[in-house]
């Protein structure tokens, strides 16, 4: 069954992926679920969480307000709590429970925006599917409900002498969980362009708001597409799909000590962006025959997929793959269905959340 | 102190509901025990887990960070599960389903704590169907059936309070023993030189804990036992309810800072087991002025050091707090979102003596922007949660209680409380760990 797991963990859900994206925007994220979402997503899933404050909270959804329908409390509760920290905007997201009985959360956002006086909206999720879903839709909800034609086109985080000669580009796709927290190190690989907004990740929603203003979108993780597609057509913004690589990047492969020969496979699993710069370069690198195996359940367009890739549904599944495979490129807990082959460890917080955030932190120091 | 919504003066709060309910947050601080940790106490014994993908995020991480990932497995459901299938019959064949690759890889289960969420009831699982076909198909195995279900939280028991009920569920119908006892149902084992511990291997008793059995087969033969003993309250009903099941004697002897209620609860025992009143190695008298003596001096060292408790450390925060108070500690703030009914008497106590004693919120909303910081003088925390809000790096690192017990467990605690005064903890790495006690790799 494609549905059981023996060993392997779950990639991060749909509810944390929203949160995560829009951590940084000054906004209030609220989870309607009865518990667990919260201290899940705080855990394993954010990296921020203790040092960098951001309004995230779970409703505590009650057997008697799910049966008998009552919104009321929720829509109190986030009035209240609006009132309190005054957030830019109020993002809704579900958990099963209140997928199951209906809840009218785009009827409950405008309300809330009603009276509020704050804009709201919902982000489509149900607590079933993975991060790459939730932050996906966040990216996209938000660019819907921020990013308008308006003003003139000067980006807000660059001077005018700055900015003359330079394509103004969006960075689409950035959360902690694809990057393993430095988003600096990511945007910095793009200093040949004026980055008007980074969704979402060292932007304020300002930035966000001006988004419109960029000449490209560079989607720099699967999670960034839809929004990206969806400027294409609202502003005629072109995009590209492509993370560069970094020399962290190349410093985890020669660190690994694992010899690549030419001709050997090399099945790279994880975030399919990040993956094709890494097969990219260890194709070039080593002559080694490269596969993209894609654990996610977004993917990109045919049209953009340059390299040949593989999609997975589950264990099973992934581990029937990995069979032909001489190495392994993955999380480190890919280990567990990799076995005799050669592995790199490629830890991705999206998998195996904190485990190995030691030996992140060291590769990025 | 100034008051606010999340931050009140005790005379000003209400039992056993001080804040309103509302959104909330939740605090970087996971040293308290979950349903995972709890469960993986039973030898042998794996969990199998059917949930959505975002529920199930939490408990696989935290068995992989205790490294059991190998006694975690799951079942994931999705949309089509359970509106256009039959969630029962996903969940009896996810589960068969992995026992199936479990047997493959050599790794057969003796016992499975099968969890159902809170999408079961919704959509009106028949768990009597679930698990009769379970333990039709695989007779050899033990099924408990257990529950991640926090919508049902409110009312009734907790998933942590049924889990522990469920996990006495397969203890054997059997003679009892004479002079046998289990502890059951506590996070840590009962501290060996407890009075309670003391006083019961002094009188030849065999006592048997969760944490003691090596396997499963000591696990279920803890059943044996003529007496079952709840110290930490969310056991009480779970054992309580295996003990009326089983035929045996049940004491709730739950741990506290009441030299009062402690020497009641060994009266009750000494008249249960009919035999000396008193410790060989220590009376009463002695042990008393033992705790004197230690609060006196521990409060010589501290002085007028502002001390702060929070409700994680122990089930009995204002009981805590009382016994400082009375003793001319600091106290000024305590940590707590809701009162355990059985701290009424501390909390009056604590009300009409001390009445702006402040109680402190954990989830309110307002608690996420709001921790202490640049603070000049020494603050002592007790528990996790008071150092992360209050900021500090002298705190007593305990949660649950730790099997502290009786006068040997406040003089334990004095201890504790010293070691955090004079040396300086690292909350940033320590607090955000899960699961005080277990194995961690992070």
């Amino acid at each position: 069954m494609i549905n059981t797991y023996r060993i392997l963990p779950v990639y991060t859900g749909d509810v944390s992926g929203v949160a995560s994206a829009l951590y940084e925007l000054g906004g209030m994220v609220v989870m309607h679920d009865p518990s667990g979402c919260n201290s899940t997503y705080n855990t394993h899933d954010e990296v921020r969480w203790y040092d960098r404050e951001s309004a995230i909270y779970i409703s505590g959804l009650s057997e008697t307000d799910a049966i008998l329908g009552n919104d009321k409390k929720f829509i109190d509760d986030i009035l209240f709590a609006a009132t309190e920290i005054r957030p830019k905007f109020i993002a809704l997201c579900s958990a099963p429970i209140p997928y199951l009985n209906g809840t009218d959360f785009v009827g409950i956002a405008k309300l809330v925006e009603q009276k509020s006086g704050i804009p709201a909206f919902f982000v489509e999720s149900n607590g079933m599917h993975d991060y790459s879903v939730g932050v996906s839709k966040a990216m996209l909800a938000l660019a819907k409900k921020f990013v308008k034609e308006s003003g003139d086109k000067t980006p807000v985080n660059v001077s005018e002498s700055k900015e003359k000669n330079k394509t103004k580009a969006n960075l689409l796709g950035l959360t902690p969980l694809d990057i393993n927290g430095n988003a600096t190190r990511v945007i910095n690989t793009y200093s040949d362009y004026d980055i008007v907004s980074s969704f979402c990740m060292n932007s304020s929603i300002e930035e966000i708001e001006k988004a419109w203003a960029a000449d490209v979108n560079i989607v720099v993780s699967v999670t960034g597409f839809e929004a990206a597609k969806w400027m294409e057509q609202e502003f005629g913004i072109p995009y590209i799909v492509g993370r560069n690589i970094t020399d962290a990047d190349k410093e985890i492969i020669r660190k690994s000590n694992v010899v690549i020969n030419e001709n050997d496979k090399v099945y790279l699993v994880g975030e399919p962006v990040y993956m094709r710069t890494l097969a990219t370069y260890i194709g070039d690198s080593f002559k080694a025959e490269c596969k993209m195996i894609n654990p996610l359940e977004c993917i990109l367009d045919k049209t953009e997929a340059w390299m040949e890739e593989m999609h997975t549904q589950g264990e099973e599944d992934v581990e029937e793959i990995l069979k032909s495979a001489d190495i392994v490129l993955g999380d480190p807990l890919y280990r567990y269905v990799s076995e005799g082959k050669r592995f790199i460890d490629m830890p991705h917080l999206a998998f195996s959340g904190r485990i190995f955030l030691k030996n992140i932190k060291e590769f990025l120091d | 102190m100034q008051t606010t919504d999340y931050e009140i003066a005790i005379k000003d709060s209400d039992f056993p509901k001080p804040f309103k309910n509302g959104l909330e947050y939740n605090a970087s601080v996971h040293g308290t025990w979950n349903i995972v940790h709890i469960g993986l106490q039973m030898p042998e014994a794996i969990q199998v887990y059917v949930c959505a993908k975002n529920c199930m995020r939490g408990v696989i991480l935290t068995a992989a960070e205790m490294n059991a990932s190998d006694r975690f497995s799951f079942v994931i459901i999705n949309e089509e599960n359970m509106i256009s299938e039959n969630i029962d019959d996903v969940t009896i064949e996810g589960v068969c389903d992995v026992i199936e690759k479990r047997k493959n890889s050599g790794c057969y289960p003796r016992a499975i704590q099968l969890f159902t969420v809170c999408a079961h009831h919704f959509l009106g699982s028949d768990y009597n169907r679930i698990y009769g076909t379970l333990e039709s198909r695989y007779p050899d195995i033990d099924f408990y059936r257990c529950y991640m279900d926090p919508i049902m939280q409110k009312k009734g028991l907790t998933p942590d309070q049924k889990l522990r009920r469920a996990m006495l569920e397969k203890l054997k119908v059997c003679e009892p023993k004479e002079n046998t006892a289990a502890i059951l149902g506590s996070d840590f084992p009962l501290d060996e030189h407890s009075c309670l511990m003391r006083f019961l291997k002094e009188n030849d008793i065999d006592v048997r804990q969760n944490k003691t059995c090596k396997t499963y087969d000591d696990f279920i033969s803890m059943s044996e036992a003529k007496l079952f003993i709840a110290t930490y309250p969310a056991a009480k009903a779970g054992v309580e309810k295996a003990a009326k099941v089983l035929g045996r004697d049940f004491m709730y002897m739950p741990s506290n800072f009441d030299l009062e209620e402690t020497e009641n609860q060994m009266r009750a025992l000494v008249e249960y087991l009919g035999i000396s009143s008193e410790l060989k190695t220590d009376t009463r008298e002695i042990m008393n002025n033992r705790l004197k003596e230690r609060l006196i001096s521990l409060l010589n060292e501290l002085g007028k050091t502002e001390i702060v408790i929070d409700y994680t450390v122990h089930p009995r925060p204002l009981g805590l707090a009382k016994m400082l108070l009375e003793h001319g500690f600091n106290v000024t703030k305590i940590y707590i979102d809701a009162i355990n009914p059985e701290e009424e008497k501390a909390y009056e106590w604590i009300k009409e003596n001390r009445p702006d004693i402040i109680l402190a919120a954990t989830i309110h909303v307002n608690r996420r922007f709001k921790k202490e910081t640049d603070r000049s003088e020494k603050l002592l925390a007790i528990g996790q949660k008071a150092a992360y809000f209050e900021d500090t790096p002298h705190f007593v690192n305990m949660v649950a209680g730790f099997g502290l017990y009786g006068i040997d467990g406040m003089i334990a605690m004095a201890e504790l409380m010293e070691e955090a005064f004079l040396n300086e903890k690292d909350t940033r790495d320590i607090v955000p760990r899960k699961g005080l006690g277990c194995e961690s790799c992070v």
